[in-house]
């Protein structure tokens, strides 16, 4: 162990020389961040945390560029892509140049699937995941053009075929049932203004009993609490209003028992190794947790923070989850990719911004340019996007779906 | 200095560069050139896969000296030279082309409905490389609905064994190992490797490569099934003897133990009952052998407190008041509970004739709420000296009560009385008071060696807590305390437990007094007790006072709306800026807010809506030092005596 003392408050692991493979790679990565800390330390007298926004929006930039020359690619994760680096870009408050956007448009437009909903590529099945995605990319693109790309009949008509009858949804038609496709389903839904009660009957049910005795929430019940899951739940019921469904006394316990105490990071389930993207899936919990509270009437809550430390966060996100190059990444000695730049950007908006509309509050670690865009915490995108698909589709009546459009089995 | 980074960045560079696993003749690295199709880690997310480092030519660093960690990131930068990156170039145009081909095949083929042995192939090809195309998986299974070749099964296994090998979280491969086993098992095809051992090793296998891959842990639990159970526990057991950090083993113990546990009460949630006497004593020690050797470890004390848990008890009615005055009812449930737009939930019947109520919460808002109201028609409580029997019904549970206003008084309650035990921490508790009390000992004897260490310090409180709050209570805050420094991360977790306890202890001591309540009813003093919440209040449904002063608390408490009876409320000293929020208190006549950060009348508006207020005093808040103040709250609040000074 390096000599400085860390950060603090903040805790190394002790393992009373006894070790696991668990407390080995948690020590592994103890040390790293001790490094990193202690090299900021001797470095950075004067200066202060810094996000490198110019070398993030480079690369996403050339993410834009390399996408726009793939369109004929196919595979499954394209409107993924869209979605994270249009986000991130969003965040970083870069604007798009509309050629872009409106290809954009068309590509997604083309992997939208003539049942409904949007598959990974063209020509490709829908599938939830992709589907959230392009909706989400759409909304941030937020033009009339971009609205336009989404079939809310046909979508409507998707989402129905994949309900089960246990509340639950598949997330795609013959595929897998897990916690994602509530959310993923409960997201397009409510911003396109095709939620009826009938498509979502015994969906916050079914998510409340995927809740287990730790407090987090699995994919399936029974499943293992995990970070990602517990978001889609969280936000799923958030959506449907039925927060009150959960044990919140244990899901706060569970969520706040994740942040690291050394590193300031989240881990995504107990006794695992920190990683950025956790700074959104964890850390985005604890607004939605703090609406949840606040509808209750709880005055205890605090009216300028999260129920989480923002700054020992911001401290990971910006000393820890930086590559040198551009993009945001895991941890330290970890790749940079497009995934961790969305979602360690994202955790870094929900870190500095507390609340919304009057009841604001910032808590910006390191320079002012560090400021982010606020991100919705249930959609994942920018606030004021929230708000205008919502009010662009409540212009439109909710379609009725085709009577025959029946449930299909899990098989 | 050897730092993972470095080793793993070493351990890359020196893997052959083209291992082929696809029958494309595609490399492994290859494949990851195409961006993996699905979220693999839950939820929406996917970590890509760990791209292999090129080959290295270290550009940071001096001459000879040891590879230095680039800046502050740690992270050796790697340049590959012109020609390995022609080569990958060209490597990843090849895999390209041959990728769209064979998409390109499929599709046609689907298109003809040529759904046939070539087509199998194409798409096992593009699979065994990129196993997250969805789309390819469902062709192979709209393929094989017509009757498929004998040994189909082993065929299908085979190819989505390969690909968890390419992608151990693959959503794609795993659901369809399921769906092979399940057509098996219904078909009654020749079942080949579908066999539970051959599934099990196989999780076996990519377990040992990560212990942590819950997409394993659930298949095995769905092959083993419940006669299996037996198995699986030590199959979890053998891998907590590896590594008693390993949280899913943990995990996978108590889901087997579920089965071995008395159902708790429907729709409880979140957990099972106790678990039996000589089961729980095997799991106890496993606990024990992993706390002693390292107490800082979390997995084994989440694991303890599940065994002691239990599941949550369904929303109950615990209290129904009835005041003739208001000609108001009461109902206040266990936990928050939603009444919707006319209340079919709740059912209020009158001498056994339903009575048409409209139910609103007490904190005035329609959202889930501890207490409900509803006007009772004018002509219910009249005349005075008639006898009243009032029934209300939670539908969603089977659970009624009911209460009687005799003729002659004003008001009526019917409260079920507090269980001790279950007070603080009511999903604590499913194991004998004997077996949680040598837990108890266990702890403290930890807490001796490691006076600061977390896991037993927060299972302490939670078992104090269920045992005897009471009597414990100077124990539980001093571990409050010690946990408070040792974990300021959480520091407003810990200080809310702390309130909790705190309320918990008052609520007992009150119950304790509950034989001679004083005659203007009962009051609960928590003043300076550092509270910065005050929960539990539904379970001070009676109470005529509260003195809350000198501690920490923003606002008036959550919930006070339900307290009907509340005649003073003591919040002088606290940090409460406004009282925004606070629902009408029909009998509140003294309020204190001394010492408050009060700066401005409006935040005092919902005050206006307490019919019988008469004393409210400001004194040593900004809002008393004010010019004008007097007159201004005056005006806003006319039949009030204000004591500014």
């Amino acid at each position: 162990m390096a000599g400085a003392s860390p950060p603090a408050g903040r805790r190394r692991l002790l393992d009373d020389g006894v070790r696991t493979a668990t407390s080995a790679e948690q020590t592994k990565v103890e040390d790293i961040v001790q490094e990193v800390f202690n090299a900021y330390k001797t470095n950075h007298h004067a200066s202060q945390f810094v996000l490198q926004r110019e070398k993030h929006f480079h690369y996403l930039k050339r993410g834009l560029r390399q996408l726009t020359e793939a369109y004929e690619c196919l595979d499954a994760s394209r409107p993924w892509l869209c979605y994270w680096i249009l986000h991130s870009l969003e965040l970083l408050e870069e604007p798009i140049p509309e050629s872009v956007t409106s290809d954009i448009c068309q590509f997604l437009s083309r992997c939208q699937s003539p049942q409904g909903g949007f598959g990974g590529g063209p020509g490709q099945h829908p599938h939830l995941a992709p589907t959230y995605a392009a909706v989400n990319a759409l909304c941030i693109i937020g033009t009339e053009e971009a609205f336009n790309v989404i079939d809310r009949k046909k979508l409507l008509e998707y989402l129905h075929s994949l309900k089960q009858p246990d509340g639950s949804f598949l997330m795609h038609v013959g595929g897998e049932v897990d916690v994602r496709s509530a959310y993923c389903a409960a997201s397009v839904a409510s911003l396109t203004n095709v939620l009826t009660p009938t498509l979502f009957a015994g969906t916050a049910e079914w998510i409340a009993r995927c809740q287990n005795w730790e407090g987090g929430i699995g994919g399936v019940p029974g499943m293992e609490a995990h970070g990602g899951y517990t978001f889609c739940g969280v936000a799923a019921l958030v959506i449907l209003k039925k927060e009150h469904l959960l044990n919140l006394r244990s899901l706060l316990h569970w969520v706040t028992s994740r942040q690291m105490r050394f590193e300031g990071g989240f881990q995504g389930r107990c006794n695992k190794l920190v990683d950025g993207c956790y700074s959104f899936w964890q850390a985005g919990l604890l607004p939605l947790l703090h609406r949840a509270l606040h509808a209750r009437g709880d005055a205890a809550l605090s009216m300028t923070h999260w129920m989480f430390d923002q700054s020992a966060l911001q401290e990971y996100i910006l000393l820890c989850c930086q590559c040198p190059a551009g993009g945001l990444l895991d941890k330290p000695g970890k790749s940079r990719d497009f995934y961790h730049t969305c979602y360690c950007l994202s955790g870094l908006a929900i870190a500095q911004h507390f609340g919304s509309g009057d009841l604001h509050h910032e808590v910006v670690l390191g320079i002012p340019e560090n400021r982010l865009q606020a991100t919705h915490p249930v959609y994942n995108i920018a606030p004021e996007k929230v708000v205008k698909a919502v009010l662009h589709f409540l212009q439109q009546p909710v379609p009725s779906p085709e009577p025959e459009a029946t449930a299909a089995t899990a098989d | 200095m050897p730092r993972a980074a470095l080793r793993g960045g070493v351990k890359r560079a020196l893997r052959p560069a083209a291992a082929s696993v696809g029958r494309l003749g595609v490399s492994r690295r290859a494949s990851r050139l195409l961006p993996p199709s699905l979220p693999r880690a839950p939820p929406l997310s996917h970590h890509p896969p760990r791209r292999p480092a090129p080959q290295v030519t270290q550009v940071s660093g001096s001459g000879a000296a040891p590879p230095r960690r680039a800046a502050m990131h740690g992270r050796l930068k790697l340049r590959p030279s012109e020609a390995q990156a022609a080569a990958r170039r060209r490597e990843r145009e090849e895999k390209l082309r041959l990728y769209r081909t064979a998409m390109a095949a499929i599709f046609e083929k689907r298109r003809r409905g040529q759904l046939d042995g070539e087509a199998l192939a194409l798409a096992a090809a593009v699979l065994a490389a990129q196993p997250d195309v969805g789309t390819l998986w469902n062709v192979r299974r709209e393929a094989l609905a017509r009757p498929p070749a004998p040994g189909w099964a082993a065929a299908e296994l085979a190819l989505a064994g390969g690909c968890l090998g390419v992608n151990p979280k693959s959503y794609g491969a795993w659901h369809h190992r399921a769906w092979v086993l399940r057509r098996v098992t219904t078909t009654g095809d020749a079942a080949g490797d579908a066999t539970a051992e051959a599934e099990g090793a196989l999780c076996a296998r990519l377990l040992a490569a990560d212990p942590r891959n819950f997409h394993a842990w659930e298949h095995r639990r769905a092959v083993a099934g419940a006669d299996g159970a037996g198995a699986e526990l030590e199959f979890a057991a053998s891998l907590l003897a590896r590594d008693f950090s390993n949280f899913s083993a943990w995990h996978y113990r108590g889901e087997l133990l579920r089965g071995a546990r008395t159902p708790g009460p429907p729709g409880g949630g979140g957990g099972p009952g106790a678990l039996g006497g000589g089961r729980l004593r095997q799991e106890l020690e496993l606990v024990h052998n992993a706390v002693f050797t390292d107490p800082n470890d979390q997995s084994a004390w989440v694991y303890l407190r599940c065994l002691l848990s239990r599941a949550r008890p369904p929303a109950a009615i615990i209290c129904l008041y009835v005041n003739r005055e208001d000609a108001t009812l009461a109902a206040t449930f266990s936990r928050p509970v939603a009444v919707s737009q006319g209340s079919p939930e709740l059912e209020l019947t009158m001498d056994e004739a339903p009575v048409d109520a409209s139910w609103r919460s007490a904190e005035g808002r329609r959202r889930p709420g501890y207490v409900w109201l509803c006007d009772l028609p004018p002509d219910a409580l009249d005349p005075p000296l008639s006898r009243r029997r009032f029934r209300v019904t939670w539908r969603p549970g089977p659970a009624h009560r009911d209460v009687i206003l005799e003729p002659g008084s004003d008001e009526s309650w019917s409260q079920e009385p507090v269980t001790p035990q279950e007070l603080f921490w009511p999903e604590m508790g499913g194991a004998d008071p004997a077996v949680m009390q040598e837990q108890v000992e266990t702890c403290r004897e930890l807490l001796e060696l490691e006076p600061r260490s977390r896991g037993p310090l927060l299972t302490l409180v939670l078992l104090l807590s269920c045992l005897d709050p009471a009597a414990n209570e100077a124990e539980t805050l001093r571990c409050l305390q010690t946990l408070l420094e040792a974990d300021p991360l959480r520091g407003g977790f810990v200080r809310d437990l702390r309130s909790r306890a705190a309320a918990a202890a008052g609520i007992l001591r009150l119950e304790g007094a509950g034989e001679a309540p004083p005659p203007d009813g009962p009051r609960l003093c928590l003043a300076g007790r550092e509270l910065t919440s005050l929960p539990l209040l539904e379970r001070l449904g009676l109470v005529t006072g509260l003195e809350l002063g000198g501690n920490r608390l923003r606002g008036p408490p959550a919930g006070l709306g339900g307290l009907r009876r509340l005649r003073v409320l003591d919040l002088s000293h606290n940090e409460v800026a406004t009282l925004a929020g606070l629902p009408p208190l029909p009998r509140l006549e003294e309020l204190l807010l001394d010492g408050n950060p009060i700066s401005h009348a409006p935040a005092l508006a919902p005050l206006a809506a307490c019919p019988r207020l008469a004393r409210l005093g400001l004194a040593g808040t900004p809002l008393a030092a004010a010019p004008g103040a007097a007159a201004h709250l005056a005006e806003l609040l006319p039949r009030v005596e204000v004591a500014l000074a």
